[in-house]
């Protein structure tokens, strides 16, 4: 059960014995927007690194190495309309490491790095801001290197032409970023701190009492509860396609689809076994019939996202079989629409799909983040009720969803000889 | 059924070797959904010349053909495993490194039916000319994916700079041309010789319970046929202390990468002290150059390296190598700072000693964690490494480790081992 701490703050606690470990999030939620995506990034980067006790990368890591290697991180993310920026520590349990008692010290090291930044004259220290500025730029400019992630950001750019928020990367907008200044992000740092809801996920073996216990001298305000409408309904647009050449072996054919379904709504698990059926598993069509039957690639998937209502589709091939991938793909859909699919197939791709979902139950970071989310939507599902709900989808039901599946976009990464 | 308690664990290993040879652990986690099975082969793509099992003439194959027939053990005559292992809502998946294949699934039901898939599936080969020219496609796009992923081409070759004309230098996957080769028979021959019982183990990890299900593998073992067991015949390379010391590769990249490959040859101990080498060698390098090190923050400072930098250490059959990473706009400052560290690593070490009861601390900490996941658990368990002794004793070992013990393995390692750089940089 939530505790709210002050209004718009949360606390959601997990007791389980199953991990060697304590895991804590500490998450700041606003809806988003293209620049603030990447004021968040700039911010991960530089609050990871330093803060005013642990001013630089060696002192903070010996603290936390004299934690027994207790992790910290902090990183940005997107759930359909909503942002955050996600502070997260993960300690061994104190009887591994006989009876030293680490969460006390870890709640205070979190307080300490979140709301003591190291700073000057009410801005970022500068030479540590510039280091950590010209660090991220590097960073997104040698992500290009990975033409998988290169191809999927291209193809977002495509579909996602008139919302910069969901075509921006979650690694930033190099532009954006390299306009950011110590000074402004400091202000916006203190307003985020100030005003986004508050999300405290603790997960292993405590209790509620003793984080809030731990949490006292933290003094959290209360805050305006933001709107927290997490799904997004793209407009319908005209289809899009875009080829690139780069000197590469392996070519990468990336498609967008709208398929109108979203998180939790009445078709959602419907549209979760169809994923799984046409590209989301490797008994899925794609993966048959791309790589099996055809031997025309080495991975061809498809993913579904329920706070967008978008299907992507992603595979390598080489860069003559463009147009024979592109007809096999399109046949996979009009197979499934036509409920041209066996009843053996179908329940492997409903066992594979409650195989995934109760395997989670089994990753403290899946659970963190399952609570994290429930917490936002004001709702939750339980592992068993979710494969209650797949259970009960019908083959005809995965026709009627491939339907509804239609093509926005085409980005071709094509090799080309290198010169 | 042996059973062995781990208390600073809280872990209780069960193992079992079968009349056939097959080594079986067992290990049950409360609370957990899922079972990890991982049932690994010792043969990996080094392994390319042998006597075969029943043979007299030693044989040598195409480079690739571990990790071809890695893929191909999932198609039979008139299914595909994946398939079977799904209809139990099981996920499968392989892996091939330099001397080992492994075979895993995971499932939150059906535990027999699934790990009856896993042995059948892993036992019994099928291939014809057709299935087999089918995989040279597959495994075609997969060695071009790679060919285009700076960080791979950086890793492999940097493995072949410090073991040139060895099969290390080999790709794991191959060539195509030297995929092209491969036929029926030369898989039916190396799945003969490397995958008999005595050659493999079976790690299961999470729900379980251990005597039922030792008792299903028994059953599914006792109703096959093998050969008797006999010893693996490998033909290994002479000894070549050459290495190639240095080397650039021209590709599209954004910024230039470096790998410094650091070769050990020294010889190494074996059982539990190979182990502690292992760890002491770890705990001195993040002495050097963790984050904890005052030359990491001098050179991150001065921008020679970022957070791309990392280093691995790598121990195998056969071979022992430090492999160091990163992303440099000056690819020789990077060099030359990197070099100088190690040149200099006594006197660095030698005032390293207040900070090392926090890395011993990390080391145990970050061991600890990996007890929390059931992949990391079953994958990173070898039997044969460090003779009797296993990720078990981790924890163990580096509670009992001095400063002195990193010290004197860092000189043992250091003093005779080989340096050679890789360079991946784009051509203007």
């Amino acid at each position: 059960m939530p505790k709210q701490l002050a209004k718009g703050v949360w606390l959601n606690v997990i007791p389980t014995t199953q991990f060697k470990t304590i895991s804590m999030t500490v998450d700041f939620i606003a809806p988003g927007n293209v620049r603030e995506l990447s004021n968040r990034i700039l911010l991960a980067q530089l609050l990871e690194t330093s803060s005013a006790d642990y001013p630089t990368q060696t002192s903070l890591a010996q603290k936390l190495s004299m934690m027994y290697g207790a992790s910290y991180g902090v990183n940005v993310f997107r759930y359909g309309l909503q942002e955050g920026l996600r502070f997260s520590s993960t300690i061994i349990n104190d009887h591994f490491i006989g009876g030293e008692s680490l969460l006390n010290e870890m709640v205070n090291f979190l307080h300490s790095v979140i709301y003591r930044p190291l700073i000057n004259d009410d801005a970022f220290e500068t030479v540590t801001f510039a280091r950590q500025k010209q660090n991220l730029l590097a960073y997104l400019k040698s992500l290009n290197d990975d033409k998988q992630y290169y191809a999927e950001q291209q193809l977002s750019q495509l579909y996602f032409k008139n919302e910069p928020f969901f075509a921006t990367s979650l690694y930033g907008d190099a532009e954006t970023i390299n306009g950011i200044t110590a000074h402004d992000l400091y202000a916006i740092y203190q307003h985020l701190l100030a005003t986004n809801q508050v999300q405290i996920t603790v997960a292993g073996d405590v209790s509620e009492a003793d984080l809030v216990a731990a949490l006292t001298n933290w003094q959290l305000k209360d805050r305006q509860i933001q709107t927290s409408e997490l799904i997004y309904r793209r407009p319908e647009t005209e289809i899009v396609s875009k080829t690139e050449g780069q000197p590469l072996q392996q070519s990468k054919l990336n498609m967008a689809y709208k398929l109108p379904v979203y998180y939790r709504d009445a078709d959602f698990y419907k549209a979760l076994v169809f994923n799984g059926l046409f590209g989301g598993t490797p008994i899925s069509m794609l993966f048959k019939n791309v790589r099996e039957k055809n031997s025309l690639a080495y991975y061809a998937s498809s993913r579904f996202d329920g706070f967008t209502g978008t299907l992507l589709v992603q595979t390598g091939i080489d860069q003559s079989n463009e147009a024979a991938v592109k007809t096999i793909i399109a046949q996979q859909l009009d197979t499934i629409a036509n409920g041209q699919f066996s009843d053996e197939v179908f329940n492997q791709v409903v066992a594979s799909l409650i195989n995934g979902r109760e395997s989670r139950l089994d990753s403290q970071r899946a659970l963190v983040n399952q609570v994290m989310l429930d917490q936002l939507l004001h709702s939750s599902v339980s592992a068993t009720e979710w494969v209650k709900r797949i259970k009960q989808v019908t083959k005809e039901d995965v026709a009627m969803i491939a339907k509804q599946v239609h093509l926005q976009a085409t980005y071709f990464l094509k090799g080309e000889d290198a010169k | 059924m042996k059973q062995r308690h781990y208390s600073d664990l809280g872990e209780t290993l069960y193992s079992e070797t079968l009349d056939n040879g097959l080594r079986v652990y067992l290990l049950s986690k409360a609370g957990f959904h899922k079972t990890y099975a991982v049932m690994t082969t010792d043969y990996g793509s080094i392994d390319q010349s042998f006597v075969p099992l029943n043979g007299t003439e030693p044989v040598t194959q195409p480079a690739g053909i571990a990790h071809f027939l890695e893929h191909k053990m999932f198609e039979k005559a008139d299914h595909d495993a994946f398939d079977t292992f799904a209809h139990f809502g099981g996920s499968s998946n392989a892996f091939t490194s330099f001397t080992h294949t492994s075979y895993l699934f995971s499932a939150t039901h059906h535990l027999k039916e699934n790990l009856e898939t896993l042995l059948d599936f892993v036992q019994d080969p099928y291939f014809t000319d057709k299935t087999v020219n089918k995989e040279k496609g597959i495994i075609g796009q997969e060695i071009q994916m790679y060919e285009d992923d700076p960080n791979s081409r950086a890793y492999f070759g940097t493995i072949a700079n410090l073991y040139p004309n060895q099969p290390l230098a080999d790709d794991i996957a191959g060539t195509i041309e030297s995929i092209a080769k491969i036929t029926p028979d030369d898989l039916y021959l190396a799945h003969q010789t490397f995958y008999h019982p005595s050659n493999m183990s079976l790690f299961v990890v999470g729900r379980l319970e251990p005597s039922e299900t030792l008792a299903w593998i028994k059953s599914n073992q006792t109703a096959k046929q093998f050969a008797e067991p006999a010893p693996i015949r490998r033909i290994l390379p002479p000894f070549s202390d050459q290495i190639i010391e240095h080397k650039q590769l021209v590709m599209p990249v954004e910024r230039p990468k470096v790998t410094i490959g650091i070769r050990g040859m020294d010889k190494l101990p074996v059982g539990i002290e190979r182990l502690k080498y292992e760890d002491a060698l770890s705990l001195g390098f993040t002495l050097l150059l963790g984050e904890t090190a005052p030359d990491f923050l001098s050179l991150y400072d001065q921008g020679i390296i970022d957070d791309s930098f990392g280093y691995n250490i790598e121990l195998q059959r056969g071979a022992h190598h430090v492999i160091m990473a990163g992303e440099a706009d000056d690819p020789a400052a990077f060099e030359n700072a990197l070099s100088d560290i190690l040149q200099h690593a006594d006197d660095k070490l030698a005032a390293a000693g207040d900070r090392f009861e926090a890395v011993q601390r990390e080391a145990i900490g970050s061991t600890l964690s990996s007890f929390n996941s059931l992949e990391a658990i079953a994958n990173q368990f070898d039997d044969r490494l460090y003779g009797e002794a296993n990720l078990f004793d981790e924890v163990g070992v580096v509670k009992a480790l001095t400063m002195s013990d990193v010290i004197s393995t860092m000189q043992q390692f250091i003093r005779t081992a080989s340096i050679s750089v890789q360079e991946i940089v784009s051509g203007h």
